[in-house]
């Protein structure tokens, strides 16, 4: 199992920077920035983080084709695979709704826009011209006038079915959006689908589980800080899957609203336990490794400790690394 | 920043590695982030790359960075961890 842990940076590079320094100390193997117009740039973080580190891997996780054209993507990792030579990984998705909204783009044609993207991606750090007549982008003859040193695994980011499947039938990697056993055997299943469609293995992908984590001796304190961020995904979820977690679409809407109006204590109040077990990994250390635990039964071969691993990012990550990475790495 | 120096340079390596724990959990914790400076941004950063954040450089810029994101805070905390003649040395810096 390899182990990948999420910054937002909606914090300055240099806290990026020394997070990704302490995440590489602590073993992990790969660090995913979010994209976000409304944060600091991606790849700025990226190529810092990449700058003063030697070993991790780093990419963006998530970028998305709407706010940004694959060939900029492309051009992006390529660019920064120079800084940090066969280390760069790039993680694409549909992007936030909300987020795209405020700036006038809808996510249209989702799958159509991620076929399309990863193949141009790939083309374009293979070294080739790529040639598509998408249903989502056109190219023709898009090529660097540089080189790249060596392939770009392409993950993509999925949590339904179709993207899922779609994930497991051209992506490298495929990042799961969910924290609860029962919805990674659900979406494993659909990865699966996905591969068999093209003839290959469900071993051939990274199945990398981007989970929302939060840990600390303290159980209160790791809950405490999952809370919000719960309030969140739940606020966001489908109904389908808050009801198959027995939580109410009414109790969901109830937090939509209260978020929306910036009434946060009254929004996150409603977080109950239930929400927390289905949208995070949250509790102590051994908590964490027996939830990570299953998950690596089930398949995952990459946890990914999302945001906001606890109530202090940097020991939760020293503690992820001395007391979960031991005891998991086998699986 | 002398009397930073003079105060870290006497203390034993354990001591250092503990006050480099604290100060650099206060600065990254620290709401203030903005208000450091790039070149101290990039000077921790350097120390932190060469695993020297508890030599004497590394615990100088640790302080200084400290003192500007989280002057009360930084004095209050390494009072509390038993640093009282740097703590000191902080309120002094702020005026204090």
């Amino acid at each position: 199992m390899k182990f990948g842990v999420e910054f937002v940076p909606m914090n300055p590079h240099w806290k990026t920077a020394l997070l990704t320094m302490e995440s590489e100390k602590s073993g992990f193997n790969h660090v995913w920035i979010t994209d976000h117009y409304n944060n600091r740039n991606v790849y700025v973080s990226l190529t810092l983080a990449a700058m003063y580190t030697e070993k991790i891997k780093l990419g963006p996780g998530v970028t998305n084709p709407y706010m940004i054209h694959p060939v900029m993507t492309a051009q992006a990792v390529a660019s920064l695979n120079e800084v940090a030579p066969g280390r760069v990984v790039c993680g694409i998705g549909v992007g936030d709704k909300t987020t795209l909204a405020t700036v006038g783009v809808e996510s249209q044609a989702p799958l159509a826009a991620i076929r399309d993207s990863v193949q141009i991606i790939r083309d374009m750090t293979s070294g080739k011209a790529s040639q598509l007549e998408g249903k989502a982008f056109k190219v023709s003859g898009a090529r660097f006038f540089f080189k790249v040193g060596n392939p770009i695994p392409v993950y993509v980011g999925a949590q339904g079915p179709k993207m899922l499947a779609l994930a497991g039938e051209i992506a490298d990697g495929v990042l799961i959006n969910a924290s609860h056993k029962q919805d990674i055997e659900n979406a494993l299943k659909f990865v699966k689908e996905g591969a068999a469609r093209a003839s290959r293995t469900v071993e051939q992908i990274d199945i990398a589980v981007y989970t929302s984590f939060s840990m600390a001796d303290d159980p209160a304190k790791a809950v405490k800080a999952a809370t919000p961020v719960v309030g969140y995904i739940v606020a966001g979820a489908p109904g389908e899957l808050l009801e198959s977690h027995g939580i109410s679409t009414q109790a969901a809407e109830s937090i939509k609203n209260d978020i929306a109006k910036g009434k946060w204590k009254d929004a996150f109040g409603q977080v109950t336990a239930e929400m927390i077990d289905a949208f995070s990994i949250c509790g102590t250390p051994d908590t964490c490794v027996e939830k990570i635990e299953e998950l690596g039964k089930l398949g995952m071969t990459q946890f990914v400790a999302g945001s906001p691993l606890g109530p202090k990012v940097r020991g939760s990550i020293r503690t992820f690394g001395e007391r979960i990475i031991p005891r998991l790495k086998q699986y | 920043m002398l009397k930073y120096a003079e105060l870290t340079v006497r203390m034993e390596a354990s001591r250092r590695e503990k006050l480099s724990d604290i100060l650099l959990d206060l600065i990254l914790e620290s709401g203030n982030a903005d208000k450091l400076s790039s070149g101290l941004a990039r000077s921790l950063m350097d120390s932190a790359q060469a695993d020297e954040l508890a030599a004497e450089n590394g615990l100088e810029r640790l302080l200084e960075a400290s003192a500007l994101l989280e002057p009360d805070k930084a004095a209050a905390t390494l009072e509390a961890h038993g640093f009282p003649e740097l703590a000191n040395e902080l309120k002094k810096a702020a005026g204090k």
